[in-house]
C-alpha cells in the first residue's frame, strides 16, 4: 500500500471509524453548551489546530525531556502543560489572523484547554507508540473528527431548539441522548477502514 | 466555630444535593464516559476522582489566590493534573483492577476534577469553603459514577457488581457498554435527577 492511502484510511479510520467524540467518548465537553452551526465550526477549527500542536508538544516533551531523565510518572502533567501551551500559541494565532473568530468565541480560548479531547489524543498518541509524523497526523485528524462532531451536534441542537421536549431532559440531557443516537448512527462506519 | 461547623456542613450538602451540580457532576462524568461501564470500576474510578478532586481544591484555594485571574484556569488543570497522576500511581499500586479497567483515560481523571472543581471560579473562595464544595462534589460524583456504572452494567451484561441478578434468558444489550450507550444512560439519569430535584424544588414552594 503506498503511503497516500495509507494516510487517506488512517484520514477516515479517525474521522468515521474512531471519531474521537462518537466512538471514543472523549471531548464531549464542550457539546453541551448551545451553539450555532457557524461558532460550532470555528470552535471545532481552533481544537482541531490546538490539537495537532498539543500532539506534536506532547510528542516531543515526552521523547526529549521525560523519558531521557527517567520522569515517566510525570506523563500527566507534562502532557496537561503540552496541551496548555499549544491553546495559548493557538489564542495568540487567532488573535492576529482572526479577530472575529476570538471575539466570536467569547475572546479568551483558554477554556478550550479543558476539553479532554486534546488531552485524550496526547494520551492515545503515546499508548499507540506513533512516531512525530504519525503523532502530528493523529492529532490533525482526531481534530477533524471532532470538527465534524462538533458540527453534527450544533446542527441536531439548532432543530431541537424548535422542537417540544420534555422539561426535564432540557440543556444536557437531551444533548446527550442525540449523541447516544449519532454516536450509534456512526457505528454502521465500523469495518471500513 | 459551631456557627462554622454548620455553615461548612450546609455546604458540603448544598453542593451535594442543589446549587446547579447536576451540570457540573455530568460534565465531570464526560470524560469517564468510556470506561464507567461496570458498578465496581466506577465506583473506584468514582472515589479515586473524588479523592484527588479534594486534594486539588485544597491547593487550588492556595494557589487561586496568588494566581492573576486569567491564569487561574492553566494552574488549576496543573493541579489537576499532578493530583490524577497521584491517583493513577495509587490505583496501579494497590488497585490494579481498576487501573486497567481505566487504561488510557487515566489522565481524564484531571479534567473531571476541572470541572467539578469549578474551573472558572477557583481562588474566589476560602480554603475551608473550597474544601466543603469539594467534598459534595466528590461524594455526588461517586454516586453518580457507581448508578452510571451499574445501569450500564445490569442492561449491558445482566450483573451489578458481578453477581447475576437477571434471569438467565435476559439477552445483554451490548450497546450499553459502547460509548453510544453511555451518553445514553447518563442523559437519562440526568434527566431522572431533574425531574427528582424538580419535584423537591415544587414541594418546597407550596409547602
Amino acid at each position: 500500500m503506498s503511503d497516500f492511502s495509507r494516510i487517506l484510511l488512517f484520514l477516515v479510520s479517525c474521522v468515521f471509524t474512531q471519531n474521537i467524540v462518537f466512538a471514543r467518548a472523549l471531548g464531549f465537553t464542550a457539546m453541551g453548551d448551545e451553539r450555532r452551526v457557524e461558532t460550532a465550526a470555528g470552535y471545532g477549527l481552533v481544537v482541531a489546530l490546538a490539537m495537532t500542536l498539543s500532539s506534536a508538544l506532547a510528542w516531543l516533551l515526552d521523547m526529549l525531556v521525560l523519558v531521557p531523565a527517567g520522569m515517566i510518572h510525570l506523563r500527566i502533567v507534562a502532557f496537561a502543560l503540552a496541551v496548555l501551551v499549544a491553546v495559548w500559541l493557538v489564542e495568540k494565532l487567532a488573535v492576529a489572523a482572526r479577530p472575529a473568530l476570538a471575539e466570536s468565541l467569547g475572546g479568551s480560548l483558554m477554556p478550550v484547554a479543558a476539553n479532554c479531547a486534546l488531552l485524550g489524543i496526547a494520551v492515545l498518541n503515546y499508548e499507540a507508540g506513533y512516531t512525530l509524523g504519525q503523532a502530528v497526523l493523529s492529532g490533525l485528524f482526531g481534530g477533524l473528527g471532532f470538527l465534524v462532531a462538533i458540527v453534527l451536534m450544533a446542527g441536531v441542537q439548532e432543530r431541537l431548539e424548535t422542537s417540544r421536549i420534555p422539561e426535564t431532559l432540557k440543556g444536557m440531557p437531551i444533548a446527550l441522548i442525540s449523541a447516544s443516537l449519532i454516536a450509534l448512527a456512526f457505528m454502521g462506519f465500523t469495518g471500513i477502514a | 466555630m459551631a456557627e462554622m461547623n454548620t455553615s461548612l456542613g450546609a455546604r458540603v450538602e448544598t453542593a451535594l444535593t442543589t446549587k446547579n451540580p447536576a451540570l457540573r457532576l455530568a460534565l465531570g462524568a464526560c470524560p469517564l464516559l468510556a470506561v464507567a461501564t461496570r458498578a465496581a470500576s466506577s465506583l473506584g474510578m468514582g472515589v479515586a476522582t473524588a479523592c484527588a478532586l479534594v486534594c486539588a481544591a485544597l491547593f487550588g484555594a492556595i494557589f487561586g489566590k496568588i494566581t492573576p485571574e486569567k491564569g487561574r484556569l492553566p494552574v488549576f488543570l496543573l493541579i489537576c493534573a499532578a493530583f490524577a497522576g497521584a491517583a493513577h500511581m495509587v490505583l496501579q499500586g494497590w488497585f490494579p483492577a481498576v487501573s486497567e479497567g481505566l487504561g488510557l483515560y487515566a489522565p481524564m481523571i484531571a479534567v473531571s476534577c476541572l470541572f467539578l472543581g469549578g474551573a472558572g471560579r477557583i481562588g474566589e473562595d476560602g480554603i475551608g469553603k473550597a474544601l466543603a464544595d469539594a467534598v459534595g462534589m466528590g461524594v455526588g460524583f461517586i454516586c453518580l459514577m457507581t448508578a452510571l456504572g451499574a445501569v450500564r452494567e445490569l442492561i449491558g451484561c445482566g450483573t451489578v457488581f458481578g453477581a447475576a441478578v437477571l434471569p438467565a434468558g435476559f439477552e445483554p444489550m451490548l450497546m450499553l457498554a459502547m460509548p453510544a450507550g453511555g451518553f445514553l444512560a447518563l442523559g437519562l439519569l440526568m434527566g431522572v435527577c431533574n425531574a427528582v430535584s424538580g419535584r423537591n424544588k415544587k414541594k418546597g414552594a407550596s409547602a
